[in-house]
């Protein structure tokens, strides 16, 4: 082939690549309208955000912790403006991160509670397994980097697409955020909360009581456990020093509550590791002039009823207990007291 | 024998196994032009070519076999 | 990187570049450097076979070409073909053999079956070594003195992963073309390469899991239920294997090499031979070549016992080349027991009809109707678990004239896992899609579709590219990547 011919034909190549290049730039739009729809459209942590920001300027005490405070404990049914921010499967390390962002939006900030599920002290998000998911929503909506520094270069914690791509139903996704974004273009609403979730953060959608039985406790007693390591109490503890030597720093009132777990859960628990906790708590509370409340055992008027599983309350229960914690904060007051 | 002859004597064999009593061949002919010569008809009709003129291919000289012409300079090559 | 991620596309896109900024000579050396990287990115062990493997068919064809003797050459191409052989069941039937060993409770079974893990692309590549072997022996194609071009010609990224079965004489012919691809050809590989992705995603995956569901439990199923889950099997199956081949032959051209084509309208097949002769093309005519036609010559003494004995070997091969299951062999034997009555009615058939014309007309519908469900009935075999889950499938199919059994009426869609409206959807844009097949190689068709402006057809580029995006993420490994 002569060398005229053939530089025509790399020429044709070239312009071949080009057209394809072409043609691509609008799938590279499409791309980028996909990440924005997914930002859109709100998700339990997006909400937990824009719903504190709304009530930023009056909000007098903060819930923290994992699931147990989420379903838990119920706002409006404590003294005051309160707002629940708790996530599922929280550990001590963002518990840590949230409130040195967030308290210092707070004006009117004057109690933190933190709800210690059993075994939260020993626990940090294992990797490959469900707790992988949550700490992109950390770093998206909260802007939380990951504890490994080898989950900072995972495309999946820069874009939204990469991460829903990565799970199953990606088609269904896209097409739930299409549809919830143009039902709140349609009705005038801001998108800002997620149904199951009240204005004050708290976890509505919890009303049936489920299964309280010793199978299923041991089902949450597997999940503790791989996300449980020894190593991880020292490192924790040190986490929560931080946070409450931050509160206590700005003047804070911190008070760290067990919320109760079923009998099933008592049954089947490390008495060794709680022990160990609870006095790694007591060690705390004493040292910042913390109160701890600890209603690990179920006051007597929490029933079966009361209980969505045998370590979370269900809404009915939430409500009942939030009002015995608002009766013990009022009449254990200051005095420090340990229970 | 010529090929011509080879060819004729060819003929009712060819339109025997592929069943077409018009089939008409010439040198040219491929099996893709005729419907039912197909890698099964294709060794029936060497079995009955090497029964009729009393020769035996190898299976190197029937793969090798791209049209009519190729098997009738066969059979004149074996014949001698 | 499986054919379907990112990745994968990614290194699609550099190599291209690469090759077409290279200067022409380095060309296929750039490609064997291209595919052995991929190759490597599956397995680096595996890869060393590859590479040993290779060598030694280079060297055997080379010194087979030279040899003097019919002995000699014989006994050199018999030995190493049958090393290639025992090499490819060691790997195929080995894992099957420490799972019997690790039944049994052998120790060191499991370091075995480590072992035997199945190379990629094990049952394509030894094939065209086979192939290339007796090529050079049959004197059919020149043994290649460079060992670049065998090497490339084993390891061709594209068609490592599940095909096509590329004739060796074919790929040195087009090996020339690597110096200027021909741009025509790029861009239809192009559109190929999008066509097979949205075979492949869009349609055979969304059948994925109604299949599955149908085949994990089939006596919870009523008959029509079971018989809409075999239809679709039988549509995923083609959708997902002539779509892997689509996007191996289209990225391919992006090379200037031609592969062989695997699939030729194959629901439109007459009766049985016909159908093998149009599905999964590159595979059944090599074995027609090397094993059918080499066979039917030594049995060519048994008449029609000898044609029935090399049939059913031949479509016993078909199934057992896909593994070691009974459920593979038993899927070859059916259609060989089809095809040898359907070969030795063919005649009868053919004069009962050309005395009745006016039934003739209709054996146009009706031929390929009873082909289609005969196929349909053997792939029912080949997707089940196992042979009891086959047999429980099969006598569920029957109806139970309301004895036991499910319901004959309606089909619940929820259990079966798609909704009628995502089905009837998916069907229609099969039809859609096999009507581009059809008409692509249509030159009628074809210069309707370019007079179209550039607007309209790069909309259905669009069209299609959004729908891989969307649906890309549900995606499963193709059922022939693990051949």
């Amino acid at each position: 082939m002569r060398s005229s011919e053939r530089h025509l034909a790399k020429d044709s190549i070239l312009r071949l690549g080009m057209r394809l290049g072409v043609f691509c730039l609008p799938l590279m739009l499409f791309l980028v309208l996909l990440e924005w729809l997914l930002a859109s459209v709100p998700n339990s942590y997006s909400a937990k955000r824009d719903l504190l920001k709304e009530l930023a300027s009056e909000v007098e005490t903060l819930i923290v912790g994992s699931s147990t405070a989420n379903f838990g404990i119920s706002p409006s049914h404590l003294a005051g403006s309160v707002f629940n921010l708790a996530n599922n499967g929280e550990t001590p390390y963002y518990t840590d991160r949230l409130l040195t962002q967030v308290v210092p939006e707070l004006p009117k900030l004057k109690r933190v509670i933190f709800v210690a599920a059993p075994l939260t002290l020993f626990q940090k998000f294992q990797n490959g397994g469900s707790d992988d998911w949550l700490k992109y929503f950390y770093q998206f909506e909260w802007h939380i980097q990951p504890q490994r520094s080898e989950d900072r270069r995972d495309l999946r914690m820069w874009s939204r697409v990469a991460l829903f791509h990565s799970s199953a139903n990606f088609s269904k996704t896209i097409s739930d955020s299409v549809q919830q974004f143009l039902q709140a273009r349609w009705t005038g609403r801001k998108l800002i909360g997620i149904p199951g979730m009240d204005s004050r953060g708290w976890r509505t959608d919890n009303t049936e009581s489920h299964d309280l039985g010793a199978k299923a406790a041991t089902g949450i007693f597997n999940w503790y456990r791989s996300r449980f390591h020894e190593e991880n109490l020292a490192e924790n503890v040190a986490l929560m020093e931080h946070s409450l030597g931050f509160l206590r720093g700005r003047n804070i009132e911190v008070v760290l509550v067990t919320t109760p777990v079923w009998q099933t859960f008592l049954d089947g628990m490390n008495t060794d590791l709680w022990l160990r906790e609870f006095s790694a708590y007591n060690a705390l509370s004493r040292k910042f002039g913390a109160r701890h409340l600890c209603f690990l055992h179920p006051p007597p008027s929490l029933t079966a009823e009361d209980f969505r599983d045998s370590v979370h309350l269900n809404s009915r229960g939430a409500i009942r207990f939030t009002k015995i914690l608002a009766t013990e904060l009022d009449r254990t007051g200051n005095s420090g007291g340990i229970r | 024998m010529t090929n011509d002859e080879i060819r004729q004597k060819l003929t009712p064999i060819f339109r025997d196994v592929f069943d077409d009593d018009s089939l008409e061949i010439s040198e040219a002919t491929t099996a893709g032009s005729v419907p039912t010569w197909d890698s099964l008809t294709h060794i029936d009709m060497i079995v009955a070519v090497e029964k009729a003129f009393g020769v035996s291919f190898t299976t190197k000289e029937v793969g090798s076999l791209g049209n009519v012409g190729d098997l009738i300079r066969l059979i004149a090559n074996r014949a001698k | 990187m499986s054919f379907l991620s990112a990745e994968f596309a990614l290194f699609v896109a550099l190599t291209c570049v690469i090759f077409h900024a290279a200067p022409a000579a380095w060309r296929a050396c750039l490609l064997l450097v291209f595919s052995y990287l991929f190759y490597a990115s599956w397995s680096l062990p595996h890869t060393l076979l590859l590479l040993a493997t290779t060598a030694g068919v280079h060297m055997a064809a080379l010194t087979v070409s030279r040899c003097r003797t019919e002995r000699r050459k014989f006994a050199l191409t018999s030995a190493t073909i049958a090393a290639l052989v025992a090499l490819l069941a060691a790997f195929k039937w080995g894992g099957w053999l420490a799972g019997m060993l690790a039944a049994a409770g052998s120790r060191g079974s499991g370091t075995i079956a480590a072992l035997l893990m199945i190379p990629l692309g094990i049952s394509y590549y030894l094939f065209k070594t086979i192939g290339y072997l007796l090529d050079v022996y049959w004197e059919k194609v020149e043994a290649q003195r460079s060992f670049v071009s065998t090497a490339l010609y084993v390891s061709f990224f594209p068609q490592i992963v599940s095909g096509p079965i590329q004739r060796a004489g074919d790929f040195f012919g087009q090996l020339h073309q690597l110096q200027n691809p021909e741009v025509a050809a790029a861009s239809a590989g192009l559109r190929r390469i999008l066509l097979g992705l949205v075979k492949k995603i869009v349609i055979a995956d969304r059948l994925a899991v109604l299949v599955a569901n149908v085949h994990a439990d089939p006596a919870a199923f009523s008959p029509l239920e079971l018989l809409l889950g075999a239809y679709c099997f039988a549509l995923q199956l083609y959708f997902d294997f002539s779509g892997m081949t689509d996007i191996a032959i289209g990225i391919g051209s992006l090379f200037g090499v031609k592969g062989p084509e695997n699939f030729n309208l194959p629901f439109s097949a007459r009766n049985i031979q016909d159908f093998w002769r149009r599905w999964h093309m590159s595979l059944t005519s090599w074995l027609t070549d090397y094993l059918f036609i080499p066979l039917r010559m030594a049995f060519r003494g048994w008449g029609n016992a000898g044609l029935s004995a090399a049939i059913l070997i031949n479509m016993l091969a078909v199934g057992i080349w896909h593994g070691p299951k009974w459920t593979y062999a038993v899927f070859g034997a059916l259609n060989g027991a089809f095809m040898v009555v359907s070969v030795f009615t063919l005649k009868k058939r053919n004069a009962f009809f050309k005395d009745r014309q006016k039934w003739d007309r209709w054996r146009v519908f009706f031929g390929p109707l009873v082909t289609f469900h005969l196929l349909v009935f053997t792939m029912i075999v080949f997707r089940a678990e196992s042979l009891q889950q086959a047999f429980s499938y099969l006598s569920n199919l029957i109806p139970h004239g309301g004895t036991t059994g499910v319901a004959a009426w309606p089909l619940r869609w929820s259990l079966l896992g798609r909704s009628s409206g995502t089905l009837a959807a998916v069907l229609t844009l099969a039809a859609v899609i096999e009507f581009i097949n059809w008409s692509s190689n249509q030159p009628e068709w074809r210069k309707r579709f370019f007079s179209l402006p550039r607007a309209v057809r790069w909309g259905l580029y669009y069209a299609g590219t959004i729908l891989v995006i969307l649906f890309s993420a549900d995606t499963l490994n193709s059922i022939y990547a693990q051949f």
